[in-house]
């Protein structure tokens, strides 16, 4: 294995210690001179046309500036969210919408001198609504008779499937082979229906924006964002202001896992200040953080195969319905990873059908959610591989090792499903998932536990599995960006428009420049996210930060290094064909042994021979998605008196290509797995029957703290990516994938009943339980 | 008000609204690593130490800040100088986006004063009320044993007392409707003058999100946080007494009601994470009269008495008779709760209290379950078994305890007493699942007594 310095190592993470001190400032951290405060008032019905709304108490109560809705602002239809431009999402929203489409929908805000003045104006606008039939149920958004949500010119702004007039936002259709012909070569036919729930991502940062303005008079938005880059787009498109008019900085993020890819206070914020001319700070509640900003998609898959008796699956078949909610953020795109992300892990199916639609409901709506679809698909695909492998009486880790994609293998399903346009074919250069698994099994005790139900007292012990594959970027569309120059010092300044939202991303940056100078860490001062200093970055999203990004900053720090080694060529005397960088920053020359240090180049540059800055730029556009791989084991205990689950260990074990750095790895995936714990077990929205959510806190939402923890288990198999920065694939979100399934899968293992609706509550469990009894 | 306090170790008079939160008083000045993740002590990423012990900041008034010590995590280091848990944090990879980290590494720092050498299920006892969704926890785990192994708990000097002893200095206007009085009689007077206008104010664990969510209008504040006598715990006459103002961790760690009501210890200890531990109180968690607390559960089956007080006396109410309705009691608008009084049990009494809630920490009760019975010579006396999270308010199951007084326990009997339980409770929700639950907890009693 190749040597390296600063690659592969445990370097601290750069803002860290300023974190752990309080120091880091976050969005609403950040002092504006005598801000105005926006506080928004919403749709108490799921869905109900704003007859009037009578403004006149609120404006006249103290320290009221202005009330902002439908009857006085206006605006073009957008899409919130923050993908690529043109968006696959549909246009389908307007800052303040006539028709109001969910309970928490925006229906306006109050500007006030204080956060109470402007939250007791909200509480008196009057609004006369004329309620609308409303539409819970997903599978029946599509039947004829129904409320058609989106009748108002709402459009695609890509030759993309939308079709309003069905309340379908999005759809996905692709097969190969002939599945009929699959079915009648099967021995068996298994066909299972799988529900997946609404949930909240639950940064622990509320959304945050401020805007305020520069000397000279330029509107600066500090926002709790995930894309800069796209909320500056969508924040001049919907509000007319002009872009050059507007800089977006990413301050410190207090998490996202996709919520903050969703431009929602960014626009509201910079209208207000535009209009008054002075800073305006807006902030969601939790209570609002989980009823009108965006959630997980919910999805019913249901997935059929023809199996022959050996285990070779002849034919597949998954049919997808996923609620988009109120508006379609996300929706085309959730939907096709359900599809693009889990179908080629079993990549020698012959004859394979997909059938997706993504449809409106008048509930909250879906957004970009960490897993991204392919936690929905996988949560349905991996309970289903155990289903014949019962059936069968074969292992579930030998059947999936048997039968996953490996290095050299494609899949035709890659071509065939993109982002909104058509895929990207590639070939799979690097997969550990059956050490993955082997070590997975080692560490969780497959084999001593599995199909063994231990018992003590009323409670059984089982194992279950999962695996799962993402992205690295979405090919061919996420682009990353990166600039560069030498200081005097022989220090760095790197400039990404890569955004770490707590990820760790500007230490993993700082890290690939300086293994490519070979300078320690500290020597790259980074600087992320700043539409004005930095170059574009399409944002965090889509596992892509590793990769895309990465490979900018690799392909920025050569050119880098090369002007470094053509100066010091000059300064040496010597061909740059004979020098090279050595350790600790400086130029070697390999036949006299003659040393340079980076600061007497960088000055040598800049002060004495045709003088230069030291300064490069590059972009990155990945022409592939390498897929990092993941193995989740669980072993639970199944109370058979209460139902309730106890899960005793997690094992989780992935390959994500070389690490960058093995600990923030480790922390990407042991976060997203808990996540994925929490998500199987214990979140979800309760509605009552008018369509509210009744548990919109962290007394109701339950999220998992340290005592609902269990044993966890990271294993990083490592592999080398041969695209990647220094070997690296990403690892973000895949780790969300595995849990649920997992968990599901030991629930059967210890109780012989299969739950095929999340979350696994107790309820569920003991009722499945008592059906055997 | 002006209110005179030590914020990181700096003496300050600062001028305040009574109401004000100390989350907001510290972000004022400029002190933001503490941080509003909920506004309503569920996160802890506002978590600070007041005098020593860990409380949410968003869950504290200005009112009560008066005389006190607070530290922050800036108080501890800054990045120039971090002190040792700081670094353990970031070297052992347990900051992500750090949103919760001030809050998480206060709350580490006051589980290492208490315990300077935690094992693995105190470490996550001691941080159970702080929550992060970005690290899974682990890591966060091994920087406080890493602190925890540089010896950081036995580094920290004990609280040094109050910061002045004399009362804060309100504004004319504040003087007509906030009291802060330091004596039960004081109290009762203001209780008597101004009747059902009074909102009490204790550990503010319920104020505060109800006064968020527009549940409670504020008329007459009565602070009750000086009566000193108010949080005594006493043992006297064959009685414990358990004042109204003693917290949930002063009830869960004192030793008599260890000794002697091992249930009621708990139920506190299960009533919430350590920073609503240290603030919520017995009174609150009777007064507040909800469906779903957790202390009057073992009350019911300990036979406590409430002990209400006002100008025209005591009187004493049997914890049966205190509840009146939903978030209803008996007490009168003159009254004030002045504590619970438990009859010291015979040594042969058995007890235990359940809760199943969705998650192990800070969880309102789904199911709580608590019995007492004692077992002589394999039959049953004295049994008593009381649900909460049912209905409007916990109740006894008097039908399940008289099927079970007198007779021999066995086996059968135990699961007769989960099918007669089953029946007798009606829950509001979730009905079939509650009725097996608190069945099956009713057995796990009965059965416990059996194995020993």
């Amino acid at each position: 294995m190749t040597d390296f310095s600063v690659v592969g190592k445990p370097v601290l993470k750069v803002d860290s210690l300023s974190l752990a001190c309080g120091a880091a400032r976050y969005t609403a951290d950040f002092e504006v001179k005598d801000p105005f405060y926006l506080v928004f008032f919403y749709s108490p019905h799921a869905h109900a046309e704003i007859l009037s709304i009578d403004d006149g108490p609120a404006r006249g109560m103290e320290g009221v500036v202005d009330v902002f809705h439908s009857g006085n602002t206006p605006s073009d239809l957008y899409t919130t969210a923050g993908q690529g431009y043109p968006e696959p999402s549909p246009y389908d929203t307007a800052l303040f919408n006539k028709s109001v489409r969910y309970v928490g929908d925006i229906v306006g805000a109050v500007l006030a001198e204080s956060p109470a003045a402007a939250r007791e104006a909200a509480g008196a606008v009057r609004v006369e609504y004329r309620q609308l039939e409303p539409l819970f149920d997903p599978e029946k958004s599509m039947d004829p008779g129904v409320p058609c949500l989106h009748g108002d010119g709402a459009f695609a702004p890509l030759p993309v499937p939308y079709r309003p007039e069905e309340n379908v936002a999005g759809e996905v259709l692709f097969s190969f082979g002939d599945v009929e012909k699959g079915f009648a070569e099967a021995d068996f036919v298994e066909e299972e229906t799988y529900r997946t729930h609404y949930t909240n991502h639950c940064a622990m940062e509320p959304h945050a924006a401020t805007a305020t303005f520069d000397e000279k008079g330029r509107l600066v938005i500090y926002s709790s964002t995930q894309v800069p880059f796209h909320a500056r787009r969508t924040v001049s498109r919907v509000t007319g202001i002009p872009a050059h008019m507007i800089r977006v900085v990413k301050p410190r993020i207090g998490g996202g896992f996709g919520s903050k890819q969703e431009i929602i206070l960014e626009p509201y914020v910079a209208l207000a200040a535009w209009k008054y001319k002075r800073s305006v700070k807006a902030e969601l509640s939790r209570h609002e953080v989980f009823t009108t900003a965006r959630t997980r998609h919910p999805m019913r898959v249901r997935i059929k195969t023809g199996v022959k008796k050996d285990g070779t699956i002849t034919a597949l078949e998954m049919n997808d319905i996923m609620n988009t909610g109120a508006y379609g953020a996300h929706a085309l795109t959730v939907l096709s990873n359900a599809g693009s992300k889990v179908l080629p892990m079993f990549n020698k199916i012959p004859n394979v059908s997909f059938t997706g639609r993504a449809v409106y409901t008048t509930l909250p709506v879906g957004g970009a959610y960490r897993g991204y679809g392919a936690t929905q698909g996988y949560f349905a695909f991996n309970q289903h591989v155990d289903s014949i492998c019962r059936k069968l009486g074969l292992d579930f880790v030998d059947y999936v090792k048997k039968w996953h994609i490996r290095e050299g293998e494609t899949s035709e399903v890659f071509k065939a499903i993109g982002e909104g346009t058509e895929g990207v074919s590639q070939i799979i250069k690097s997969c550990k998932l059956s050490e993955c698994l082997d070590r997975g099994a080692e560490e969780i005790g497959w084999s001593r536990l599995r199909g063994k139900r231990i018992t003590s007292g009323s409670w059984v012990k089982g194992v279950g599995a999962a695996v799962s594959m993402q992205g690295s970027g979405i090919p061919k569309v996420d682009m990353g960006s990166a600039s560069m120059k030498m200081n005097d010092d022989g220090s760095f300044n790197l400039y990404v428009g890569a955004t770490d939202i707590g990820t760790g991303s500007d230490t993993i940056l700082s890290q690939i420049a300086a293994e490519t100078l070979k300078v320690p860490v500290e020597m790259i001062l980074i600087l992320s996210s700043d539409t004005d200093l930095t170059p574009f970055d399409t944002g965090a999203y889509a596992s892509s930060t590793t990769y895309v990004s990465g490979q900018a900053v690799l392909r920025c720090a050569g050119k880098i290094r090369d002007q470094i080694l053509s100066a010091a060529a000059v300064l040496m005397g010597a061909s740059a064909d004979s020098l090279s960088l050595g350790d600790g920053g400086v130029v070697v020359n390999r036949k006299s042994g003659e040393e340079a240090p980076f600061s007497k180049i960088a000055c040598f540059a800049m002060y004495s021979h045709d003088q230069f800055q030291i300064q490069a730029g590059a972009s990155y556009t990945g022409d592939e998605s390498p897929a990092p791989f993941m193995a989740h084991f669980a072993e639970v205990d199944v109370d058979l008196e209460t139902g309730k689950v106890r899960l005793v260990k997690f094992v989780s074990a992935g390959d994500c290509g070389r690490p960058i750095n093995p600990v923030l790895a480790e922390g990407q995936i042991e976060g997203a797995t808990m996540n994925g714990i929490s998500y199987a077990l214990t979140e979800q929205y309760l509605f009552d029957p008018r369509g509210k959510m009744t548990n919109s806190s962290f007394w109701d939402y339950k999220i998992f703290g340290t005592l609902d923890m269990p044993e966890m288990k990271t294993i990083l198999a490592e592999s080398d990516e041969p695209t990647g920065p220094y070997g690296a694939k990403s690892i973000s979100e895949i780790g969300i994938n595995g849990p649920a399934p997992a968990i599901a899968n030991a629930i059967f293992d210890a109780t012989g009943r299969r739950i095929y609706d999340l979350p696994l509550t107790p309820e569920k469990v003991l009722a499945a339980i008592k059906g055997v009894k | 008000m002006k209110i005179t306090c030590v914020i990181n170790g700096t003496l300050r008079v600062l001028d305040a609204r009574p109401l004000d939160r100390l989350l907001d008083i510290l972000r004022n000045l400029g002190l933001t690593g503490a941080k509003e993740g909920c506004g309503e002590g569920e996160c802890g990423a506002c978590a600070v130490l007041l005098d020593g012990e860990l409380v949410n900041s968003c869950m504290v008034p200005a009112i009560q800040v008066h005389g006190r010590t607070v530290l922050t995590a800036e108080g501890l280091g800054a990045p120039e100088n971090p002190d040792i848990l700081q670094k353990a944090f970031l070297e052992e990879g347990a900051v992500q986006c750090g949103f919760c980290i001030p809050g998480m590494v206060m709350a580490s720092r006051a589980l290492l004063a208490r315990i300077p050498h935690p094992d693995r299920p105190a470490i996550r006892t001691g941080l159970a009320g702080n929550l992060c969704r970005c690290t899974g926890y682990e890591k966060i785990i091994r920087a406080v044993e890493k602190a925890a192994g540089m010896g950081y708990g036995e580094g920290i000097p004990p609280f040094a007392g109050p910061v002045c002893d004399y009362p804060p200095e309100f504004s004319d206007e504040e003087r007509k409707s906030f009291f802060q009085p330091s004596s039960i009689a004081e109290a009762m007077e203001i209780r008597a003058e101004y009747g059902d206008e009074i909102t009490f104010l204790a550990g503010t664990t319920d104020f505060f999100p109800d006064l968020k969510n527009g549940k409670v209008e504020v008329k007459k504040v009565l602070d009750l946080s000086r009566v000193e006598e108010l949080r005594a715990i006493t043992r006297k006459d064959g009685k414990l007494f358990v004042g109204a103002c003693a917290s949930d961790s002063m009830i869960m760690e004192h030793p008599d009601v260890l000794s002697l009501f091992p249930a009621l210890a708990r139920a506190a200890e299960l009533s919430g994470a350590r920073a609503v531990q240290n603030r919520a109180t017995l009174g609150g968690n009777l007064a507040s009269a909800s469906g779903a607390a957790d202390l009057p559960v073992p009350l019911l089956v300990l036979g406590a008495s409430v002990i209400l007080g006002s100008l025209r006396g005591e009187r004493l109410v049997p914890m049966e008779e205190f509840f009146a309705g939903y978030r209803q009691t008996v007490l009168k608008n003159d009254e004030m709760l002045l504590g619970v009084s438990l009859s010291i049990p015979p040594a042969t009494l058995r007890q235990a209290f359940y809760k199943r809630g969705s998650r192990a920490a800070l969880t309102l009760s789904r199911i709580s379950v608590a019995c007492s019975a004692v077992l002589e010579e394999g039959t049953l006396k004295d049994v008593r078994i009381a649900a909460g999270s049912m209905s409007a308010f916990p109740v006894r199951l008097p039908e399940t305890e008289k099927s079970l007084s007198g007779k021999r326990l066995s086996a059968e009997l135990a699961d007769d007493a989960a099918d007669s339980a089953s029946r007798e409770i009606n829950p509001r929700k979730s009905g079939e699942f509650r009725k097996t639950v608190t069945g099956n907890l009713v057995r796990k009693f009965l059965l416990s007594l059996l194995q020993n």
